[in-house]
């Protein structure tokens, strides 16, 4: 099963240093042109000790010492009114943790004395290698697989998608499959989609059918960790859009008797989905009606969403795109039933609105949520043994929270009522101010509460305030924003913490800048940072602590950048100092090559309410991207 | 790592597989291979074996369906009634539960791991104790395993005991400093519930995270199950 794809795809990434991005010559089928655009994105990284060990801890010594080229290879073909695409995605590990090593570093920095009980370090060693070995088998294997491709046929009244495609329908409650680039996540559906328009004038008509299987990536950058399938689940339409998808990597029958390897079991089980929408506009007023049918093979990792063998969710939503030009309004209402296999079903339903107001000099916009039991539609992956794609979800229901927000905990959103609204003051052609209040009442912080009871004892009370100002000088080719913040979070009633019973549930602090200053020519400098005193009573330090980073930049448009980082973190799990330099250089309009070097923190990364923990990292990183 | 039948340190495993010297293979692949550390003699002792009428044979893997391991811990059988006083720790194995014929009046053991920095684990001890007096009669037990402390270094005495007793937890509770349990999942997917047969002790379905919306209702159909007639 082993694939030596990136070895062919090197000189293909040697060869990208190309003048411009003007495409390949085209040529010719039937008469009609053919337009052929190659994008390489090729990445080196080397990983050393990224501090993150822990005594007794074999997955994060799993995650030292290893080196990943991986290769993104897009090609894709247009003429007329045909359109071809296909990415080739490649993964290869020339250096990568060793089980063995791994048990005899645990061995090493065992804790002694031994606690009552304990083995012999023969014994210690013996169960450490054979966790290593199960942590091991589904990360650093290489693969090469089609990570994307479709065929689509476009015209301004009907498009036809063969293959992968993206979607979102409504604001996301209903469906939501889409790239997340901050996150290493990019989730389509394998199959088609079919999109039909009526209508020119005042009044217009758009339907629009999906279907197929869910494909998520497959391989993850960050861990190097891979989510594989086979024939028990992926059987039916998902063999063949499952065809050259990764497998489990299958281990030696006695070998994974003597517990080295895990058996070869799948950690993803492809979710077949169906989804429409209708969406009618006239004078100004867009209706839209949404519906997605998710039906799903047994859970691989049982929760309430993921053990759900059908869930069902639609929507209605209603749009003023033009308030006689002093804003907008969308509104939309969903309701989501999920027949959970062994459990009682769930029934839920979401109400969403947003509204821009706009009287010069002050906009505002506010936006609104109430979910009850709403649920985003976890993707089928076991969560045990690739625990770095738990946040693949086909839905993501609108926070109305800034989009980095990363403090909405467990399942906050959930069970939730609140909004936030923004205000903007502009004083001057270049220079405004804004201050934003949120408030949320939530019921599925504290604890799970899948039936979203609104019981006291559940109920945490949030305000989200922050002010800031944008300012821009020199025609605009110098800029600033700066917003300062605090978060508050407490519960109703007081809850147990180690320190005994407390009401306190989150605060934090925070500054975020972002200038950038022109030097003249072109040149600019850009300081950029995001410091945090934060506070959580469960989970994390006792006492409150400090994180946040600093980056410095210089910029030589469009040919050359550099950075330097600092980042910092004085909660007591984690190293306190990361510093890191970075450099990227633009040979041509098609082309850069950035090498990133030193040490960053492991943190939690949101966008829009989608988040994922990213280890610690410590090494070097070279990306190429080039376009020819 | 690459493609496992490929790598240097099964190489010699799968060497003396193909030459039926299985007995050595576990030795000679920790001690052999290019790119695989060497293994101080100390540490290849065999691997004992477990006696079938104390405890299940191996192999004992990590998938749903396995053998749990017969791991042995420091720990309390009821903190409440040893007055979480740390002379009357005890050593706990998993063997203690192993109910091949009944005589023990078990039918089903939750296995969980629990932290004091992992949030989750918190909220689903609050109700643990709760829960389990609810269904001990129709013999279902607990065993939980602590394993770190609020700045994820291995727990110890002091921890278990300001556990127990913020929890009042009155099921067999022990300390995992060295976190055996780690082999059905990571730390950081805390807290992790095997729901275990004690007839044969394998793993019924494990749950990542405070599952209560599908794992409590697992639970009463098992019970209900084991009870009909």
């Amino acid at each position: 099963m082993k694939r030596r794809g990136p070895v062919v795809l090197l000189p293909l990434a040697a060869c990208t240093l190309t003048t411009s991005a003007s495409g390949l010559e085209p040529l010719h089928v039937a008469g009609e042109p053919v337009r052929i655009e190659i994008t390489e994105a090729a990445s080196l990284l080397v990983n050393g000790d990224n501090r993150d060990s822990r005594p007794n801890q074999v997955s994060s010594l799993a995650n030292d010492d290893w080196t990943m080229f991986y290769n993104r290879l897009n090609l894709q073909a247009s003429s007329g009114r045909w359109q071809l695409s296909l990415r080739i995605d490649s993964a290869w590990f020339p250096a990568s943790p060793d089980p063995t090593a791994i048990g005899l570093e645990l061995v090493e920095t065992r804790p002694r004395p031994l606690p009552p009980g304990a083995e012999e370090d023969p014994a210690y060693f013996r169960a450490k290698v054979k966790e290593a070995g199960t942590e091991l088998s589904n990360r650093y294997i290489d693969w090469t697989y089609p990570a994307k491709y479709s065929l689509g046929y476009i015209t301004p009244e009907l498009e036809v998608t063969v293959g992968d495609v993206y979607a979102q329908l409504g604001r996301g409650l209903v469906l939501s499959v889409r790239k997340y680039d901050e996150l290493s996540s990019d989730t389509t559906v394998r199959g088609g989609r079919v999109t039909a328009r009526f209508g020119g004038g005042p009044g217009r008509l758009k339907v629009t059918a999906l279907g197929g299987t869910m494909n998520p990536l497959r391989i993850d950058e960050a861990s190097g960790r891979y989510l594989s399938v086979d024939d028990g689940v992926a059987s039916g339409v998902a063999a063949l859009t499952e065809a050259g998808m990764p497998r489990p990597a299958a281990g030696d029958d006695r070998a994974i008797e003597l517990g080295y390897l895990a058996p070869a079991t799948p950690t993803y089980a492809p979710d077949r989905l169906a989804a429409a929408q209708l969406e009618g506009t006239a004078r100004g007023l867009k209706l839209g009606t949404q519906a997605s049918l998710l039906d799903r093979q047994p859970a691989l990792s049982p929760d309430l969403v993921r053990s759900s063998h059908r869930i069902v969710t639609a929507s209605q939503s209603l749009e003023l795109a033009d308030l006689a030009r002093h804003g907008n309004v969308y509104a939309e209402a969903a309701v989501q039933r999920l027949a959970v296999t062994g459990a009682d079903d769930v029934t839920g339903h979401a109400l969403y609105g947003s509204a821009t107001l706009i009287a010069d000099p002050v906009s505002v916009v506010a936006e609104a949520k109430h979910y009850r039991s709403f649920f985003p539609l976890l993707a089928n992956v076991d969560v045990s043994r690739a625990r770095e794609f738990s946040i693949v979800q086909y839905s993501a229901p609108p926070t109305t929270e800034a989009f980095w927000v990363d403090t909405e905990f467990e399942g906050f959103n959930t069970c939730v009522s609140g909004g936030r609204a923004r205000a903007n003051l502009q004083l001057k052609r270049q220079v405004s101010v804004f201050a934003w209040a949120g408030r949320y009442h939530t019921w599925a912080e504290l604890a799970p509460n899948p039936t979203c009871e609104t019981r006291d004892e559940l109920l945490n009370r949030v305000w989200d305030l922050a002010v800031g100002t944008e300012l821009g000088f020199q025609n605009r080719r110098s800029r600033a924003a700066l917003t300062v913040g605090a978060r508050s979070d407490d519960s109703a009633e007081p809850f147990a913490t180690s320190f005994g019973p407390s009401t306190v549930y989150y605060r934090e602090n925070y500054a975020r800048y972002d200038v950038i200053a022109w030097l003249g020519g072109p040149f600019s400098l850009q300081l950029q940072g995001w410091h945090r005193r934060r506070y959580q009573a469960l989970g994390r330090a006792d006492d409150p602590w400090f994180e946040g980073f600093h980056l410095t930049g210089l910029e030589w448009s469009p040919h050359l950048s550099l950075a330097f980082g600092a980042e910092y973190d004085t909660n007591p799990q984690t190293p306190d100092t990361y510093f890191n330099a970075q450099v990227v250089v633009r040979p041509t309009t098609a082309t850069s090559i950035a090498l990133f070097a030193g040490q960053r923190r492991g943190t939690l990364r949101c966008v829009g309410g989608v988040c994922r923990v990213f280890p610690a990292f410590e090494g070097a990183r070279l990306d190429l991207t080039a376009r020819f | 790592m690459g493609s496992p039948l490929e790598t240097t340190f099964l190489r010699p495993f799968v060497a003396a597989a193909r030459a039926r010297w299985l007995p050595l293979a576990l030795p000679l692949t920790l001690a052999c291979g290019s790119g695989t550390p060497d293994i101080p003699e100390e540490l290849l002792a065999t691997e004992p074996t477990a006696s079938p009428s104390t405890y299940p044979p191996g192999p004992y893997l990590s998938e749903v369906g396995s053998t749990l391991e017969n791991f042995s811990f420091s720990g309390w059988r009821d903190p409440v009634a040893a007055g979480f006083d740390p002379s009357a720790l005890e050593v706990i194995r998993m063997s203690d539960f192993y109910d091949p014929a009944g005589a023990r009046g078990l039918e089903l053991l939750l296995v969980n791991t629990a932290a004091i920095w992992c949030q989750a684990c918190r909220v689903e001890h609050r109700t643990l104790p709760e829960r389990r007096a609810e269904l001990r009669a129709r013999g279902f037990e607990v065993l939980s395993g602590l394993f770190q402390d609020a700045s994820a270094d291995p727990a110890d005495i002091q921890d278990l005991q300001t556990w127990v007793e913020q929890f009042e937890i009155d099921f067999p509770m022990v300390l995992d400093p060295e976190f055996q349990l780690g082999k059905y999942g990571s730390a950081e997917a805390a807290p992790i519930n095997l729901l275990v047969d004690v007839r044969s002790m394998r793993i019924i379905e494990r749950f990542v995270g405070d599952q209560e919306a599908v794992m409590w209702p697992l639970i009463e159909s098992e019970l209900e199950r084991r009870s009909a007639p």
